[in-house]
């Protein structure tokens, strides 16, 4: 078979989802949830709000909605207590917005009923795996000795199935 | 065109049909199967990819599968498509219908816990005062299982408690780390506190089959199709089974191929349902037949998968979570409402799964990025976890029925699944949590996470009933044979005969009592009764 080259090898991502302010709240949230850790790149350097970006803005209205309000909402708590957005704010004025949010939750499949807290929840699953299944993180990981997202047998479309959509 | 008339059309190629298919073939009766999807060439529909290849990067596609919670964007074209095949509930009875539809169907998936139902199954109605008994009790089964244990290759430790019948086991020596494993100080100490409350613990029960797989289409299909009687069609989607009516009888199915959409007809003397429990019921239900009783499609119920207590050892973390110390896995069969007159808020029982070893989850922690990290890195390898299955009892109100307004890819109306757990479930994990609490806080352990809550009905992947069989034809649309009771010749072999389910993988069951019903049927076809 001839080499072919992976997309994000070549290419970068372009935003388009979630508004500007939207996108610079994520991405500022991203960082804090996931900083480089151990020599590992985090959420910034693996492009993981640009991933994020692309996938909610595929997710079902739902997904999409408890992000964006989660965005608007930190960006408006910013403004309120500390009169900026979340993505200018620093990292203590940023705990002290989130700590509040942030509750333990014992089995996964049972999210905190507050929207907030749910947004945050919701963040810090996906942001730590849009990091750590990236092709940055597998690029450093080979280098560092830390293991990425890992792999395995992946099933292709095993024939050309009927679609009704 | 062919004309040919079987002496035995099965539909479905998993575990159930392929063990139709393997007794039915070997008393030389021709048989015909007809599986709904393709055949998997595992060397040809698989690539190893690293999950940072994916588009999704192990996401998988938003709202592909809703419903099936084990789909990851690797093993996601496993599955039956949800809009190809869809189902409805309503949006406040969650139901997760988790669907196979390659060459061995779900055999292929097979998690291969093998356990053998008990008399408190079998005989539970006597035991609790409700509901119903089998028509059949385990000395009935017992030969069944021993014949299928040796086909799968069963590893156990035998115990010779009641409610965990032993088996024809390959003997497991080992500690509770399962084969080969060890027994570490932590496991140790839970076996002691376990037993001190009356609670046996064991190792798990699990098929070795042949090179890690126990399918059907390795243990099951290809002695069938040594013996030259057994012909198989894929990509056959049955709509309805065709009765004779100046008998009464059925005498083949009306399927559609999957690609073309060419409409056929099959002709045979016996048709054996084995698509799983829902897909035969489903194919009842639009069929008209096999539901004097009223019961078809009723106490649909599977078993509650959840509960999560992790501790975390005190001397183990900070890095010194050693291997004598910590690792290992035990397996406590059911313990509760083992005698009569037992005083709790539920009936029934279930199992606990313990293992030692792991670490804490981040969402144990109401913490982010380096402050979490650190935490994470203090209790990794010092934790114990503890998870149920435990038995939802068969209620006639949970059921399903045809939704005559959707269709699937081919026109077939769908199921509409009403399902909803009831107080039994949710007292059942309150008093697994609570027990797991006990142990682990007795045994000086941390407590880092308890939750009594568990996954949706269907999850367990382990849906029964809704064909329940039984001696009375009022009440049940099976015979103790399999056979329905309103037409002879015509049988469902899948977990749909089930009426009590244990808190047991059903498997072991299943192929027991498809073994079981296919020899009585190969005798019946050959005194001429059928």
């Amino acid at each position: 078979m001839l080499e072919v080259t992976p997309p994000d090898s070549v290419a970068a991502p372009a935003p388009h989802f979630f508004t500007a302010a939207q996108f610079a709240a994520l991405s500022r949230l991203s960082g804090l949830i996931e900083p480089p850790l151990k020599g590992a790149p985090g959420a910034l350097d693996c492009h993981a709000p640009e991933f994020l970006d692309f996938l909610i803005g595929v997710s079902p209205a739902d997904r999409q909605q408890l992000y964006r309000n989660g965005l608007d909402a930190l960006n408006a708590q910013a403004r309120k207590q500390f009169n900026k957005t979340f993505a200018e704010i620093d990292d203590a004025q940023a705990h002290t917005i989130l700590q509040p949010l942030l509750v333990a939750v014992p089995w996964v499949k049972d999210p905190p009923k507050d929207p907030l807290k749910e947004f945050v929840f919701a963040v810090r699953q996906d942001v730590p795996m849009a990091t750590r299944n990236s092709p940055e993180f597998a690029a450093a990981g080979a280098g560092t000795g830390r293991r990425g997202g890992g792999g395995g047998l992946v099933w292709n479309p095993i024939d050309p199935v009927y679609r009704v959509y | 065109m062919a004309t040919k008339e079987y002496d035995v059309l099965i539909v479905g190629s998993g575990h159930s049909g392929g063990m139709a298919a393997n007794v039915l073939t070997k008393k030389g009766i021709n048989c015909l199967m007809l599986n709904a999807g393709p055949e998997a060439d595992y060397a040809h529909d698989r690539t190893a990819k690293a999950t940072h290849e994916l588009p999704f990067r192990g996401f998988d596609k938003p709202g592909r599968l809703p419903h099936v919670f084990q789909a990851n964007e690797a093993n996601a074209e496993q599955w039956v498509d949800e809009k190809e095949v869809p189902y409805t509930h309503d949006p406040a009875k969650p139901y997760n219908w988790v669907r196979v539809r390659l060459l061995g169907g779900r055999s292929l998936f097979w998690s291969r816990q093998s356990f053998r139902l008990s008399d408190f199954e079998f005989k539970a109605a006597d035991l609790e005062g409700t509901g119903e008994n089998w028509p059949i009790s385990l000395a009935d089964l017992d030969p069944y299982y021993s014949q299928v244990e040796a086909i799968f290759r069963v590893t156990g430790r035998k115990e010779g408690w009641p409610q965990f019948p032993d088996g024809n086991f390959v003997e497991n020596t080992g500690g509770f780390g399962g084969r080969g494993g060890t027994s570490s100080q932590t496991m140790k100490l839970f076996t002691e506190l376990a037993n001190q409350r009356g609670i046996g613990v064991s190792v798990m029960r699990s098929s070795l089959g042949v090179n890690g797989l126990a399918s059907s289409i390795n243990l099951l299909l290809p002695d069938a199709l040594d013996t030259g009687k057994l012909d198989i069609v894929s990509n056959a989607i049955v709509r309805e089974i065709s009765v004779d009516k100046k008998t009464g009888l059925v005498n083949g199915t009306h399927f559609v191929d999957r690609h073309s959409m060419r409409e056929m007809h099959v002709k045979a003397k016996v048709v054996v349902l084995a698509a799983g429990t829902l897909e035969s019921t489903r194919l009842l239900l639009n069929s008209g037949l096999a539901n004097s009783s009223g019961v078809l499609g009723h106490y649909l119920h599977d078993q509650i998968y959840g509960v999560n207590v992790v501790a975390s050892v005190p001397e183990a973390r900070d890095g010194k979570a050693a291997p004598g110390l910590m690792g290992g896995s035990a397996f406590m069969p059911r313990f509760r409402n083992l005698k009569k007159g037992e005083k709790r808020d539920f009936i029934k029982g279930y199992c606990m799964m313990v293992n030692s070893g792991g670490g804490a989850s981040p969402n144990h922690f109401p913490l982010y990025g380096e402050e979490l990290q650190k935490q994470l890195d203090r209790y990794a390898g010092s934790c114990v976890s503890g998870s149920i299955y435990g038995e939802r009892p068969a209620r006639f109100e949970n059921h399903v029925r045809i939704n005559k307004d959707v269709v699937d890819a081919w026109g077939i109306p769908v199921l509409h699944v009403d399902v909803k757990d009831g107080d039994n479930e949710h007292n059942m994990a309150k008093d697994a949590a609570n027990t797991l609490e006990e142990i682990f806080t007795a045994a000086k352990w941390d407590m880092v996470s308890k939750t009594d809550k568990f996954y949706p009905p269907g999850y367990s992947i382990h849906e029964v009933g809704t064909a329940r069989m039984g001696d009375d034809p009022k009440k049940n649309v099976l015979n103790k044979w399999n056979q329905t009771h309103d037409i002879k010749n015509l049988l469902v072999v899948d977990g749909a005969a089930f009426v009590t389910c244990g808190w047991q993988n059903p498997t072991m069951t299943i192929v027991a009592l498809s073994m079981r019903a296919s020899e009585h049927l190969a005798e019946e076809m050959k005194k001429g009764n059928v």
